[in-house]
């Protein structure tokens, strides 16, 4: 289990992360999603021990992880601009990781060399950016890594690689309870294989939760009357959004779909239909809650 | 730390260390390349240079120079490719995407500092090592003297590898420091320039600072002031222990630091804002320094002399701290507060400075007394004689103190507004004692005619105390002869070898005639000296030529004739630390010396 406990990191007067307090169980795919600047790569160095955290902790089954070589050993983190020496290619980076990780699975790693399509030969530094990232999944993943750590991994990918990375992913997770954090906008993406999701913002959480409760809490409403209507009558529900046309009005609701729609039907609407919204529709609902919206920034 | 995590560490401290000497393969093939090409370029051009000039010398051989040759450019290559090593290996510190991978592997960042110091130590040690052991032992084969010259031989190749081993590691652990505590490349490789630059010229430039205020100043140039922050010197100047001490003491330093360190820094700013403040201040104070002796030295008036100093000062101070603080700050962001420490080092320089034109505590006119004193000698500062009497009688210290009291009333009479720090002449002079002699200029002191004892004349005096401590004052260009009597008398007891040495110890008087109706076809007209072999005739000319001498001194215009006079007892040379066979006092005769250039004529007509 990843633990993160109070954490702040500051960044001179800038408050980058701001107590944040939550758990990734073990097994999950966590997804951290947030408006730019919120902290999701800030918050991904800080527990693999890139950057310290001005106050808090971080522990990786209850050893904090900065500069602790036996929690690091267990995780493997894919920044969002990989390093690579000019000279390296995964044949020769590989001879490094060998060592230092000593989960190091060859055979698995001779699998994923021949899976994906990339020569373990060239030198990745003059790879495309997808296939650089092929590269550095590739290393991570043959570390065998109890906690895998990856910052829009899937930026530069083709939509095939992108389901190959996707299944990947999930046989680790199911075969050997691999715990995996993913930090990126690509929200259709994240949507496939996340269970949690963490919604950032200026540093702090907005929302914390397992995708199905998160995208069955909010449902995009929209009623219509046949008679005038007060807006008033909308007032007993947890409305985020609301919005009208004539008498057609669009709302977002938070709430639990088997307690919000009775009360809706009681009102004898002309036309009612609730759907689940999507995690970019929450996110921008739930971001507009918390002020970041559209209309504030244009 | 558990035993565990230790082992761990250094579990992947070696595995890094590995993959970093297998990264960098290409760059100790290159290293190894050109140590082999120049080397041998060096090594054969030692020999061949030297067969053709060193046949006559019987201990001379040239596989141990030409040994000598390639392990010296082969230290040059060392230190060139640990420089470009360190600045590679450390910047995974300066780079974010290096930080990124090099933060998250399973390793401390301690023992990743380390491997990466060790990393780049035996990739530049070991290849230089492996060469020089080879010369050491060339150079003790070729040699076919005894045991102990052959090992002496093997250990000159010896002791450069040492002092290289030694230059490495100070520069490692000094960049290593810098690379922990600055956030860019750039930053570091410029504080580096800067320290190893700016510090010793800065420091060089301070010391010459008393001589031009200070009259009978003793200006030493202090290897361990000049050179202490100067990694780039480690192994070749101060001591070997010294540096070994600044190689544990930056490495620890940065040892303790990185792991502190604000990884964020990288590309961005300084980690610890010390090494910054300290580049600027160096900077700032010895470009400054140098501005100000140029100031002076650029206008021959010598009035606003002070004035000048200053203006150089300040304006090339403030200029260099501009400059830099813009470069690491990037902008000029804080750059009203980042001034404070600027004006703190200039009012610190200004009080220095006040104090040393005041005198310096009363250092000019400061005379022990009498009571206090054990004995006085003279150095008598010749190139080609150095010798020194000491004198503990209470007389001559008495008038050893008449005498210094003298040479202090002269200068306190002379005009005080030629200070003359600055011109590279007085620069030059002060530091090699040349003609122009030392930078303060004396007027109405300064001597019009040279004491021809083979060279200027400087009055050096030493005073050993009861308490055991020494006084030593020296002064340049002084016509000894301006002073009284008992003054003269005791100086050239004390230092004029006429007079110190013993004229029965006289081996051999030569006389040239250095005048214009001599032979056009040699140099001068020989004189024929077997008149002077003669020991009597050899004592009445020596004892005529002091009389002489304490009667006129040197005042007089030089006549043509030059009288060398030899003496042979072995001496102790206390400059040059060596026993001398011979000792030879020239002297060119003033024209006042009468009854001299008398016996002189006398011993030519005899012959």
């Amino acid at each position: 289990m990843i633990e993160i406990k109070n954490v702040t990191k500051m960044f001179g007067e800038l408050k980058a992360l701001d107590s944040l307090n939550f758990n990734v169980s073990d097994g999950s795919v966590f997804g951290l999603v947030g408006s730019n600047g919120a902290g999701k790569s800030t918050l991904l160095r800080v527990i693999n021990g890139v950057f310290e955290p001005d106050a808090g902790e971080v522990l990786i089954e209850g050893e904090n992880s900065f500069e602790n070589p036996s929690a690091k050993e267990k995780c493997y983190f894919i920044p969002d601009f990989p390093y690579f020496y000019n000279s390296s290619t995964i044949q020769n980076t590989a001879y490094l990781y060998r060592k230092l990780y000593p989960d190091w699975d060859e055979e698995y790693f001779n699998k994923l060399c021949a899976t994906f399509p990339i020569n373990t030969k060239s030198n990745i530094i003059n790879m495309s950016k997808g296939m650089q990232r092929q590269a550095a999944l590739i290393l991570a993943l043959s570390t065998r890594p109890k906690y895998l750590f990856l910052d829009e991994i899937f930026d530069g990918l083709d939509p095939v690689v992108r389901q190959l990375v996707k299944r990947i992913i999930i046989t680790n997770v199911t075969d050997r309870n691999m715990t995996v954090m993913i930090a990126s906008h690509n929200l259709r993406e994240l949507e496939d294989i996340c269970d949690h999701i963490g919604l950032l913002h200026k540093g702090g959480v907005v929302e914390e939760k397992e995708l199905d409760k998160l995208k069955l809490g909010i449902h995009r409403v929209q009623i219509a009357f046949n008679r005038p209507i007060d807006e008033s009558v909308f007032e007993g529900f947890d409305v985020i959004n609301k919005s009208r046309q004539g008498s057609l009005f669009s709302l977002t609701i938070r709430g639990e779909y088997e307690e919000f729609m009775p009360r809706l039907e009681a009102l004898e609407p002309a036309f009612l239909e609730a759907l689940p919204l999507t995690l970019e529709e929450v996110f921008i609902n739930e971001m507009e809650g918390a002020g970041y919206d559209i209309n504030n920034l244009v | 730390m558990t035993s565990t995590t230790s082992y761990k560490n250094v579990k992947q401290g070696a595995s890094i260390l590995k993959w970093n000497v297998r990264s960098n393969l290409t760059i100790i093939i290159i290293y190894l390349s050109l140590i082999l090409f120049f080397g041998i370029i060096y090594f054969a051009g030692g020999l061949s240079a030297q067969t053709f000039t060193a046949e006559a010398e019987v201990d001379y051989n040239p596989w141990i120079d030409a040994s000598i040759a390639m392990a010296s450019m082969t230290t040059f290559l060392s230190f060139v490719f640990m420089i470009v090593l360190s600045i590679k290996e450390f910047s995974y510190l300066h780079n974010k995407r290096k930080t990124d991978m090099f933060g998250s592997l399973p390793i401390s960042r301690r023992a990743l500092f380390i491997t990466k110091s060790l990393s780049v130590f035996l990739i530049s040690a070991v290849p230089m090592t492996v060469v020089m052991l080879i010369l050491m032992l060339v150079s003790a084969n070729a040699s076919s003297e005894t045991v102990m010259h052959v090992f002496d031989q093997s250990l000159n190749v010896g002791d450069v590898l040492l002092r290289t081993l030694l230059n490495l590691s100070a520069n490692i652990a000094f960049i290593g420091f810098l690379s922990v505590c600055c956030g860019k490349t750039s930053e570091k490789v410029l504080s580096y320039i800067i320290i190893n630059g700016a510090y010793p010229v800065g420091m060089l430039l301070l010391q010459l600072l008393p001589s031009c205020f200070l009259y009978g100043y003793t200006m030493d140039f202090n290897e361990y002031i000049s050179f202490a922050l100067c990694p780039a010197m480690a192994g070749f100047a101060i001591g070997k222990l010294y540096w070994l001490g600044f190689t544990a003491v930056f490495f620890a330093f940065a040892v303790l630091l990185v792991r502190k360190r604000k990884a964020e820094s990288a590309q961005s700013h300084f980690a610890y804002k010390a090494p910054q403040l300290i580049v600027k201040l160096i900077i700032s104070f010895s470009v400054g320094l140098a501005m100000a002796y140029l100031f002076v030295a650029l206008f021959s008036d010598t009035s606003l002399d002070i004035f000048r100093f200053w203006l150089g000062m300040i304006i090339g101070s403030f200029l260099s701290f501009f400059v830099v603080q813009l470069i690491f700050a990037g902008g000029f962001k804080r750059f009203g507060k980042s001034l404070i420490p600027y004006v703190i080092m200039v009012a610190a320089f200004a009080a220095v400075f006040a104090v040393i034109t005041a005198g310096c505590f009363g250092y000019n006119s400061y005379v022990p007394k009498a009571d206090e004193i054990k004995s006085v000698s003279f150095i008598n500062g010749t190139e080609n004689m150095n010798h020194k009497n000491e004198l503990t009688d209470k007389k001559d210290i008495e008038a050893a103190i008449k005498l210094h009291k003298e040479i202090i009333e002269k200068y306190e009479s002379s005009d005080k507004q030629s200070m003359r720090a600055g011109t590279f002449n007085a620069i030059g002079s002060a530091i090699f004692s040349s003609e122009n002699g030392y930078s303060y200029e004396m007027r109405g002191a300064r001597s019009e005619v040279w004491d021809d004892m083979g060279g200027f004349q400087n009055y050096s005096i030493t005073y050993t105390l009861n308490n055991g401590a020494t006084v030593t004052r020296r002064y340049g260009y002084l016509n000894g002869h301006d002073f009284s009597k008992e003054a003269q008398e005791v100086y050239n007891k004390g230092a004029n070898p006429l007079f110190m040495l013993d004229e029965s110890e006289a081996s051999k008087v030569e006389i040239y005639n250095w005048g214009e109706e001599a032979d056009e076809a040699d140099e001068f007209l020989g004189y024929d000296n077997s008149y002077f072999e003669q020991a009597d005739n050899r004592l009445e000319l020596i004892k005529t030529v002091k009389e002489e001498y304490g009667k006129y001194g040197m005042k007089g215009d030089p006549s043509d004739i030059e009288i060398d006079i030899s003496y042979g007892k072995p001496r102790y040379n206390k400059r040059f630390d060596y026993y001398e066979d011979e000792i030879t006092v020239s002297l060119y005769v003033p024209e006042t010396y009468k009854k001299t250039l008398a016996l002189i004529k006398k011993g030519e007509e005899k012959e």
